[in-house]
């Protein structure tokens, strides 16, 4: 690392390795104390009789896959401190996130980030949560109980296969606990200088031995942040949700999932939004309004051991009215799944799906323009995959390909070939080959943007300029064929690492070819048209670093480490570090820390710096009885105003706020 | 790693003003507290995770296992010791080291760590951790059919894929389900009366 050679400190930092490999050497942690109680000692019947907390189960058939998996767990959510999901993902190497002002995010996997960053898949239970609109994610209205969240799986690199369309660079798989496993009632209410106030409520029972249901409400209030100057940046919202879910299970063979959510907020934006006239940019103080709900059936039925169906229908709607545009968007989604054996050497999963999107824009301002005001589309596809274990035990081969259609770029189809060896003691290598695409949105296809109105500069141009960019119906879905290769190796039993180096070739991205200038709009303006064109291609590579270190019982270490190169400008830093460490200073009291280190970006779009930021999260907690949590957390603690990213468009740059809130969580 | 941190405002411009060298003692003095921290829990040592109780109350309920189950002469490897199979992440191991060489009638439970089903030759208990997909305990199964080795997992459906015992949470306690038939599938393995009377029997053909 670069910056580490030039560094002063770099001899602090060798006898700072040293005084933790001392300390760690010194530290007994094999020795039983006088506070764990060995069950070895006791009777059948007395193990029956000891209250366990939760029963958390790891899914380790995802450790063990030829891809690139980082798994969030509950416990990570909860030792943490975050309160969104975007938050959250800033401990998986490979991603970053950025928070762009209070309610709003900027999320990637492998580059390319922005607040329209577009070639992540994000699902929750499997409903996928990006808009069609622009590809990407509005995060600042996804969410969920974080603690009924079982966990959330993060697959880097292409997972067109299995997952489907925009898995060009990552998926992002949150997972919600049955209902079954949150039983019983559970109160968080809380507030703090940014969290103003927050507060959840979830309860859970059973309607039968194999049936169980549970119901939740949510609403968070979040204060503003601050412009670069120290004003106050009118960014505050509040957001208010709630929903159930049903889990049964019939005849052991069939489980029947049914859930659904409703969400509905205010947010408040100061808008730079272009004009013709003079002073050529409006400052616009918006309060934004948004909606959406969602309604999904699940069924899944055994046929033998090793074969099982799943058919899933989810109905899906968004509202989002800011002041520019009112959108409103209906969904709904298909998937049928099947895995069975042949043999003893073949597993083979297929399936089809069928999702149908409209939407509907009502544009109020000269910046956005959308042609045709709604559209609707429909997506079939289909996947093949099979697990061929070539050496029993040892080694096996995947291969795979989606095949779908869509409206836009018409037939895709998306292979991918994957080899992996686990070996006896301890290590696990795999590679892959895959190809994916990133089929165009209604925007690349349709929209008409203003980015900016040059003023008039006398005398080389007395008119405005206005600087127009747009759609394309004929843009072709993006691609990129990724080569990926992985090492898992667990040196010693407390001790893993988890190493991915991949190099993406990517091919027809998204650029902007100009147009001649146009004296349509004469004498009020000039327009100087852009269009996007598949017209950009190059190569990133990066390794992602994941290690976790069992210290001592008390004390767990999670590191972390991201390195990215890319040819093409992509808003996204060059190392990126994180390192978490969670203790149990007793067994009712917990103190975790969180360090974060992110290198600098340009953001392309604005051609603006952002500078390297260093920063600390810590949570302290304590449960005086049984059911009852007491927790304070800091959220960037280090700088009391930091810049991590600046919008492409509309918004201004805005500093994320020191933060400090206090939290109390009865459980019953 | 914790100086990099500490070190990487000092890499800045410059004309550092009087806020930014405020702000540098500060982060400084975070990284510090950061790693002073870190190092207090790494040498105090009294307490132990949850999750590792868990499994450790898992390894005593296996240890007992092994002592109310009677193998066919001469199918364990070595006569005094029982191998015990632990398949499963890497961070359970030290639950399960707890009850190495814990004394089983005469014998001595002797624990192995297996990655991979080419290493379960001399296994007489393996005991599956966390869920699986199909396609990888199904390869499982298929190494230990027929064989008398007692299955344990803890996992929905164990049973039904021929597990023989499955641990489950019932309010809040530890409980285990027992599958006669699939034991009797297990090479001539016999269950002593007593466990079956404490377990939830299940019958899944």
């Amino acid at each position: 690392m670069e910056f580490l050679r030039k560094s002063s400190n770099y001899r602090r930092f060798g006898r700072s390795i040293a005084f933790i490999a001392a300390a760690v050497a010194w530290s007994p942690s094999s020795v039983l104390s006088s506070e764990e109680i060995d069950y070895t000692v006791l009777s059948i019947e007395e193990l029956m009789d000891i209250q366990v907390t939760s029963v958390s189960k790891k899914a380790q058939s995802l450790s063990d896959s030829a891809a690139a998996v980082f798994v969030i767990t509950n416990k990570d959510l909860q030792r943490s401190g975050v309160t969104t999901i975007a938050d959250a993902l800033r401990m998986v190497p490979g991603l970053n996130v950025a928070t762009i002002d209070s309610n709003k995010w900027a999320v990637t996997s492998r580059g390319f980030n922005g607040r329209f960053a577009d070639k992540l898949l994000v699902l929750i239970d499997g409903r996928q949560v990006y808009t069609p609109t622009f590809s990407g994610v509005y995060w600042e209205v996804q969410d969920v109980m974080l603690d009924d969240v079982n966990r959330i799986e993060v697959i880097r690199g292409p997972g067109a296969t299995l997952w489907g369309a925009n898995a060009v660079n990552g998926v992002i798989n949150i997972i919600t606990k049955s209902a079954a496993q949150t039983q019983g009632g559970l109160v968080n209410v809380g507030g703090g200088n940014q969290e103003r106030a927050f507060a959840e409520v979830r309860y859970g029972l059973a309607l039968s031995d194999t049936s169980h249901v549970r119901l939740y409400g949510k609403y968070v209030d979040r204060a503003e942040y601050e412009f670069l100057d120290g004003a106050d940046a009118g960014d505050d919202w509040h957001m208010m949700r709630s929903g159930f879910r049903l889990d049964a299970k019939r005849s052991g063979q069939d489980t029947i999932t049914l859930h659904g959510d409703f969400y509905t907020g205010e947010f408040q934006q100061t808008l730079t939004l272009p004009m013709v006239t003079s002073p050529y940019l409006q400052i616009v103080d918006d309060a934004g309004d948004v909606s959406g709900g969602n309604l999904t059936a699940f069924w899944q039925r055994t046929l033998s051991a090793d074969s099982s169906f799943s058919l899933q229908g989810y109905y899906d709607y968004t509202r989002r009215h800011e002041a520019f545009a009112k959108e409103s968007r209906d969904s709904f989604d298909l998937d049928f799944h099947h895995r069975f054996a042949v043999g003893s050497r073949h597993d083979i999963v297929w399936g089809l799906g069928y999702h149908f999107t409209r939407d509907d824009f009502t544009l109020n301002d000269f910046s956005l323009n959308i042609d045709p005001d709604s559209r609707s589309d429909d997506l079939f596809s289909a996947f093949l995959q099979d697990e061929i274990m070539l050496v029993p035990g040892r080694l096996w081969l995947t291969l795979g390909a989606k095949f779908k259609h869509n409206n836009y770029s018409g037939y895709e189809v998306q292979p991918s070939v994957r080899l992996l060896w686990i070996s006896y003691p301890d290590y696990t290598l795999w590679t892959a080959v895959s190809r994916a695409v990133r089929t165009p949105s209604r925007a690349d296809a349709d929209m008409l943007v203003v980015t900016t109105v040059i003023p008039p500069s006398v005398p080389a141009n007395i008119f405005p300029v206005a600087i127009t960019l747009n759609g394309n119906q004929d843009f072709d879905s993006e691609e990129v064929v990724t080569y990926e290769f992985g090492y898992r190796f667990f040196p010693v039993p407390s001790l893993s690492f988890d190493l991915v180096t991949y190099y993406n070739d990517y091919d027809d991205l998204r650029g902007i070819e100009l147009d001649a200038v146009s004296m349509g709009n004469l004498p009020v303006y000039l327009e100087q048209p852009g269009q996007f064109a598949n017209n950009v291609s190059g190569h990133a590579y990066g390794a992602e670093l994941a290690a976790a270190w069992q210290v001592t019982e008390q004390n767990k270490l999670h590191l972390a480490y991201t390195y990215h190169y890319s040819e093409i400008t992509d808003g996204s830093p060059r190392h990126q570090i994180s390192l978490r460490s969670e203790s149990n200073i007793t067994a009712n009291l917990d103190f975790d820390m969180w360090l974060r280190y992110v290198d600098a970006i340009t953001v392309f779009a604005v051609d603006y710096d952002v500078d390297e930021y260093a920063t600390l999260d810590a949570r302290l907690a304590w449960r005086p009885t049984s059911g009852v949590e007491l927790s304070l957390v800091g959220q960037n603690l280090f700088n009391s105003h930091q810049l991590q990213y600046v919008n492409e468009s509309f918004t201004l740059p805005t500093e994320v706020s020191r933060s400090v809130y206090g939290k109390v969580s009865l459980t019953f | 790693m914790v100086s990099m941190f500490c070190r990487m405002d000092s890499l800045q411009k410059n004309n550092i003003n009087a806020v930014e060298k405020r702000r540098n003692r500060f982060v400084r003095f975070g990284c510090h507290f950061f790693l002073a921290t870190v190092l207090f829990f790494t040498v105090l040592g009294n307490v132990h995770s949850t999750a590792g109780q868990e499994y450790a109350l898992r390894a005593a309920f296996v240890l007992n296992f092994a002592k109310f189950t009677k193998w066919p002469e001469g199918t364990l490897a070595c006569a005094d010791t029982v191998t015990l199979c632990v398949w499963g992440d890497p961070s359970l191991r030290s639950s399960f080291q707890k009850i190495q060489g814990k004394k089983i009638g005469d014998r001595k439970l002797d624990i192995r760590f297996v990655q991979s089903v080419d290493d379960m030759a001399d296994c007489n208990m393996l005991f599956v951790a966390g869920q699986y997909d199909e396609p990888a305990f199904t390869q499982l199964f298929n190494a230990v059919k027929g064989r008398p080795i007692l299955t344990i997992g803890e996992m929905d459906r164990f049973t039904s894929h021929g597990g023989v015992i499955n641990f489950v949470a019932k309010d809040g306690k530890l409980r285990f389900e027992i599958s006669p038939f699939n034991a009797a599938q297990q090479g001539g393995i016999t269950l002593s009366s007593r466990l079956l009377q404490l377990a939830i029997i299940v019958d899944d053909k």
